[in-house]
Parts: C-alpha cells; structure tokens; sequence
C-alpha cells in the first residue's frame, strides 16, 4: 500500500492476547525477582529472619505458578500469536545481522560512542537486537519455570549436583536477564511512547503509521494490511 | 468503529504449512530431549549404590568358592566361645554381645531403661 | 567432593550437664551433624531426606537440625547440594593415639568400606579393595580386626536368639533354654543399625521387646576385642588397646558413646582382670567414617590404590560370605538366613543367594522362605520376612502393619539408609547424592 495514504492511520500492532501476556509475565518477573533476590542475598549476608525469608519463598512460589501459567496459557490459547511472534524471532535476513554493525545507531545515540555506520538498515516487525534479546527472553522464562519446579519439588530425583547447577543456574540466569530487561529493554521501550503505550494501555494495542514506519518499515511494506470491514 | 485501519496478515499465511510444521518439529525435539535427559537421570540414581552393593556381593561369592558362605563355617567365632568358655546368648556371652535400649520420649527421662 | 568436619566441642558428651538433656543421656555425643548457617540456602533439600523429620526451616529459611530428633545418620549430610552440612570427626585424636608407642591401636573396618573407600582416592563405586585397604591400615600403624567377622559372630548370636524366639512363639516350646524369649515376642527386628535402633528408641519405642538384644558387629568387636582377643589372641592390658571402628555411618559416632558401651571392662573387673578401681574405659574408643579415614591415611601419605593387592588373612581378618554382604540392605537377613535355615533343618540351603530379601533399590522387600524342621520331621515353617531399605521411605508403613497384623512377618531388617550401609552418612560423597528408591511413582515430593 501507499505510504501516503497511510499518513494519520493507526495500526494494530499487539493484540490483546499479547498484552495479557505480557503484562502479567512481566509483573511477574520483577515480583519473583524481589522475592527470590532478596531471599538469596538475605541469606548469604545473615541479615534476613527465618520467617521472612519463608514467607517471601512462599510467594515465590505462587508466583511461579502464575508466572507458568501464564506461559502456558498462552501458547495454549493463543498458538497463532505465539508462532508469528516465533516466526518473526527467529527469521533473521540481511538487514537483521546488519543491525548489529551499528547495535542500531543506539550506541552513537545515547552514549556518543561513533560505533559503526550512521546507516540503520531497514528492519522488520523487530530489529536485530530485539530479535536476539526476546529469544534469550522466551528462553529464560522456559528455563527459568522448569528449572523452578524443580527445585521446588525435585529435590530428591535429582542428585545434588545436578540440583546444585539447575540452582545456580536459576539464580544466576534470573539475575542477567533481569540486568538486560532493566537496562536495555525497558529504557529503550521508552524511546517510543507509542509502543510503549501500545502494549500496556488497557483497551486497544495499536501504534500510530508513523511509529510503525520508524521502527519497522519492512513489516509495514511486507506484513501490514488494511483492516477489511466487513 | 475500529481504533484502528491496518492490522497484521492473518497467520496461515504468514506461517504456512512448512512454517508450522518446523515450530512443532522443533517443540517436538526439545521435549524428547529433555524426556531422554530426565530418564536417564532417574534410572541413573541408584546406579552409587547398586554399583557397591554388587562389590559386596561379588565378595560374598569369591567366599562362597572357598566354602565360606555362611557364618557358621567361620571357626574363628566358634573359638571366641570356646576361649571363654561360654556359649551364645546364654551367661558371659549374654554380658558381652547384647544390650538393651532406652525408650526416650521428648519429655525428660528418669531411670527409664528397659532391661531383659 | 569434600566435606567439612569439625572437632568436638566442649559439652558435646554432656559432660557438665544433667543425667538428661533433652532425650540424651550424660555421655551420648550430640550435635554430631550440624548445618553450616552461613553456607545454607534454604534449598529445603536435607529436609526432604531425613528419616525421621529433624529438620527445621521452610524453603528459603536457614535450616536447623534439631538434635532431640536426630539420629545421627548423615543422610542430611549427603545430599546437600551446596556441603552446607558438616560432621564431627575425630580423626585427629586417632592421629595422636598412633603415635602413642604405649597404645595398641586396632582398626575395626566395616563391610562397606572396603567398597567405597577407592572413591577417595580416584577409583569407582564398588571397587573392592579389601587387601590394599589392610595394607593401608597395617601402614598407618593398625592392628585390624574387621567388622566382617563380628558380623560371622553377631549371626551366630542373633540367629541363635531368633530361633529361640521361633521355637517359643512359633512352635511352642517351652524349656530353660528358651524361655527367657518369654519377654521377648515376634516380630523380631534387627539391631545393628544404630540409626534404626535411636529413631526406634525415640519414636517406636512400644518396639522394644521386639528387637534384638545383640549389639551391632562394631560393639561386639568393640566388647570382644578389649576381653577375648586382648586375652587370648593379642596378648595385651586391654587398657592399652583403642578400638577405632572404621564404618560407612556417621550414627556409629553416636553408638560409640552410648554410657552402656562399657562391657568389656565391666567384664575384666568382674572377673578380677583389672582393679576394681579402674575407671570404665567405652569398648569403642573412637568412630570414624570412610571419610575420616581416607582423611587420615593422605595426611599420613599412604594412598590404599597404590598399596599391594596381595594380603595374608590374619586370624582377626577372617570371615565368612554371609558377613561381608552385611554392607547391603537384606544383607543381615540374608546372612541370617542362611544360618538360621541351617540350624533349623539340619541342611545347608541348596541355593546360598537368596535373591528375594536383597534391598536392592526397592524401599521395601517381603519374602517367605520354606524352611523344613528337623525336629519336625520335615515339616515346613514358612518363615516370613521383610527387609525396610532405608527408613524414609517405607519404616513408618512398616510399623503401621504390625501395629495391625502382628503376624504379617516373622523377622524384620530395618536399615536407615536407602540401599543399606553402603549409602550410609559417612560414604564418600558423589554427585548422585542420597538416593530415592523405587517406587519413584507416585512422585517422591515433599513439599
């Protein structure tokens, strides 16, 4: 379609399957970070009561249970929106591995580091940073609810060594990505108000034409089309 | 009315057959592999202990070739009765190789010993 | 993998104290298992192994052992996965006692050890190296008197009190010899699983008619060696000779202590051996684990792999088939068995395997054995026997049973931990830890 004509439209970028999901995934993460974080770290410098560090393992849990849940749920309930968004994942042409000559003109613009070309090639629903990052996402909440279930309930199948590496692991793991999801994904999610708005608004996920075409001009030409009414 | 006028193509034709189909062969792998992995982990556990068990009883059976297979075939023990001139269970015997126990609750105890 | 250890404290016996404190009498080592607070995550993992429930803390707390409950048993120990569970060892005052020319020190070395004592040093589960384990001890300044064959003596006591109690209970009999089994009913449980023999004390106490009064082969050899062999075989004050019991288990520390240990010199005063002002000596001296003793022989630069495989069985070495299997769970029962079945029907068993009381890696094995009496003619007994492999899993089912139908089994074997002594405490530790047995469904989860 025409771009001109699409000046002032809206598109619809997140379903509301996609918001649930990820709204919930996302209270959840930092709620069982807190829990767990302050847990571990309580124990190791001998600053935190038995109670407390009881009572907040027993909300871990149940926030686990949502947190698995709700990925479940999704990919129970919503197979379609689950495998587009794998499938935009993990398609990885030209322009993605391009991305990363630059990491999207980001260094240059935040940091003032002359990294790479000024150029950002032409990306598709999403850039090459998120595509990578979004996998290691998808990969530690898969990791992160198995590994948890285990440790919970496992303790006696497993064998200590292997307990020992899927706790470390756990932690560890929770930590890093945590550190990502911080540093990197929310602040630049900030970076457009549109996409930002888009996912968390209680109501409809749609982002302006001009957002779209900022971000993702290849999933815009390749993927968007007009709503027919019917 | 609509918030919105553009929206995403519809998923059969964004993913098609082939597409689907590699997401579920995919799926498909990792959950056998973690099946195998798990299994062979659980089937494994007890692998410590059967493994020194069988050492023992591989002891046993190299006995048993030189006709000690039971204890009453070790002389060595039919001699401790006869250097103390006693017998099992009964007497000197009795004092030397049995006891009794001690019921203990998680109130404090007193005297409480149970003797034959 | 490593174990931290720590030396006794002061007041671990009870020294200072009452004749009670809490359910240990004066002179009963506590706190011989203890959790490192600094190094616990709260896994709740030890919790989930424990035999008789004596830990406390949720998941996330800082777990505490508490030691009214307590066994000893290790089990805690082993499958922590972050080592935060700690033992008490005496390995130093054993180091002393050897350089002490005044001391006949004596290793006393269960079955189980000469499995697994390899894995300290590079080799694998189940390597047998009895031989090179003597030549190591005799190296470091042992005398050996090996477990082994006061097994061979506790079946020959054992086997001989059981059938006392079948020919009362079971056939009816009724003569002085057996008699004193009056007291004494079926079931009859085995005994030498000191870990089995304090939960029993402490949470089935309504058992102890039923369980035999011979000691565990260790105390046997403990009260043996300082009367018989210091006498009639080796010739010395048994003040001079230190039992050192080198065992699987980290309860034996516990047994060693208990206050009643002291036969032998109990004996020796009686019998006008020794003054009758000589102050009680324990039949076992010191306890010490596979661990322990792997720990000893490095800081005494002797490693048992590289010793000669060849070695001249000595009178106090010998033993039997039957004795060695003790280290396995329904080892005890089959040795008895096998003894037992002969003194009953006057025959050896054709088959001396008897496959169906072996623990195995099942938690619980039942099994009847057809024996033909002699004094009956031929008659069969159907003798029936259980075998509880390791006390978490099954003991508590066990006990409930013949709370009910106190003629379910004639005899039953209860060993502490899963897989029997070879999985015991004090093993050398690998990476599959403690171990859950079948039935693994429905899944082993404690919450």
């Amino acid at each position: 379609m025409s771009n001109a004509e699409m000046q002032g439209a809206r598109i619809l970028r997140f379903h509301t399957s996609d918001k649930v999901f990820h709204s919930i995934n996302a209270i959840c993460w930092y709620a069982l970070f807190f829990t767990g974080a302050i847990v571990y770290f309580g124990n190791m410098m001998g600053k935190i009561s038995d109670e407390t560090a009881n009572l907040l393992m027993v909300w871990h849990i149940w926030l686990g249970g949502l947190f698995t849940l709700n990925f479940i749920g999704y990919v129970l309930f919503a197979p379609e929106r689950f495998a587009v968004t794998m499938k935009n994942l993990l398609e990885w042409d030209k322009n993605t591995i391009l991305w990363f000559r630059n990491f999207g003109g980001y260094p240059r613009r935040f940091f003032k580091i002359p990294f790479g070309p000024v150029e950002v090639p032409p990306q598709g629903r999403y850039n090459g940073g998120q595509k990578m990052s979004y996998l290691i996402f998808i990969a530690a909440v898969v990791y992160l609810i198995v590994t948890g279930w285990l440790l919970w309930m496992g303790a006696p199948l497993l064998g200590k060594t292997v307990f020992y590496w899927l706790f470390m692991t756990h932690v560890w793991g929770s930590f890093i990505v945590t550190a990502m999801v911080t540093c990197a994904h929310i602040p630049l999610a900030l970076l457009s108000m549109e996409h930002f708005k888009g996912i968390w608004r209680i109501g409809s996920g749609d982002i302006s034409y001009e957002a779209a075409e900022h971000h993702a001009p290849t999933w815009v030409q390749r993927d968007v089309i007009k709503v027919v009414e019917k | 009315m609509s918030k919105y006028q553009y929206t995403e193509r519809d998923v059969p034709a964004l993913l098609g057959r082939r597409g689907f189909l590699k997401v579920i062969g995919l799926c498909a792998v990792a959950v056998v592999a973690a099946g195998a992995a798990i299994t062979k982990l659980i089937t494994s556990r007890n692998k410590v202990i059967l493994d020194r068990q069988a050492g023992l009883y591989a002891d046993d059976k190299r006995l048993q070739k030189m006709k000690l297979t039971s204890s009453h075939e070790n002389d060595v023990c039919w001699q401790v009765y006869k250097d103390m001139n006693g017998k099992p269970v009964e007497g000197e015997m009795y004092k030397l190789n049995h006891t009794h126990y001690t019921p203990r609750s998680q109130l404090a105890m007193t005297e409480a010993e149970h003797h034959v | 993998m490593n174990v931290v250890t720590f030396r006794p404290p002061q007041g671990c016996r009870g020294e200072d104290g009452p004749e009670y404190q809490g359910n240990f009498r004066k002179g009963e080592l506590r706190g011989i298992i203890k959790i490192n607070k600094d190094n616990c995550v709260g896994c709740d993992t030890c919790r989930k192994f424990c035999p008789v429930d004596a830990i406390t803390g949720g998941l996330g707390s800082i777990h505490k052992i508490r030691d009214d409950a307590c066994v000893s048993c290790g089990q805690c120990l082993s499958a922590c996965p972050f080592g935060a569970i700690e033992q008490m060892s005496f390995v130093e005052d054993v180091l002393k006692v050897l350089d002490d020319p005044k001391k006949f020190v004596v290793a006393h070395p269960s079955p189980a050890v000469r499995v697994a004592l390899a894995e300290e040093f590079g080799g694998q589960p189940g390597d047998l190296c009895t031989e090179q384990m003597l030549n190591a001890f005799e190296k470091a300044g042992f005398t050996v008197y090996d477990v082994n064959q006061t097994a061979d003596q506790t079946i020959l006591e054992e086997g001989t009190e059981f059938i006392k109690k079948v020919r009362y209970w079971c056939l009816g009999e009724r003569s002085p010899e057996v008699n004193q089994m009056a007291h004494h009913p079926l079931p009859h449980f085995t005994s030498c699983c000191p870990g089995w023999v304090r939960n029993m004390e402490i949470n089935f106490a309504s058992a102890i008619p039923h369980v035999s009064t011979t000691k565990s082969p260790v105390q046997m050899g403990g009260a043996l060696a300082k009367s018989w062999a210091a006498k009639h075989i080796w010739n010395k004050d048994p003040r001079d000779v230190v039992m050192v019991a080198v065992t699987p288990c980290t309860a034996k520390i516990y047994e060693a202590s208990r206050p009643e240990f002291v036969d032998a010199w109990k004996w020796n005063v009686e019998h006008g051996y020794l003054p009758k002002d000589t102050p009680a000596f324990p039949d076992i001296d010191y306890s010490l684990t596979t661990r322990d003793i792997a720990e000893l022989l490095r800081r005494k630069g002797i490693n048992p792999l590289t010793m000669p495989k060849t070695h001249e069985v000595k009178t106090m070495e010998k033993y039997t088939g039957a004795g060695t299997i003790f280290g396995c769970s329904g080892g005890v029962m089959e040795a008895a068995l096998r003894t037992a079945y002969a003194i009953l029907s006057g025959e050896e068993l054709k088959d001396p395997d008897i496959i169906t009381v072996r623990g195995m890696n099942n938690s619980l094995v039942e099994a009847t054995i057809p024996i033909p009496l002699k004094a009956q003619g031929g008659k069969i007994f159907e003798l029936r026997v259980a075998v509880v492999n390791g006390a978490l899993q099954d003991l508590h089912k066990v006990m409930k049973i013949i709370n009910e139908d106190k003629d379910r089994w004639h005899f039953i074997e209860v060993m502490n931990c899963p897989g029997g002594c070879v999985n015991g405490g004090g093993q050398p530790l690998q990476g599959a830890g403690s171990a859950w047995l079948a039935p693994t469904t429905p899944l082993p989860v404690k919450l």
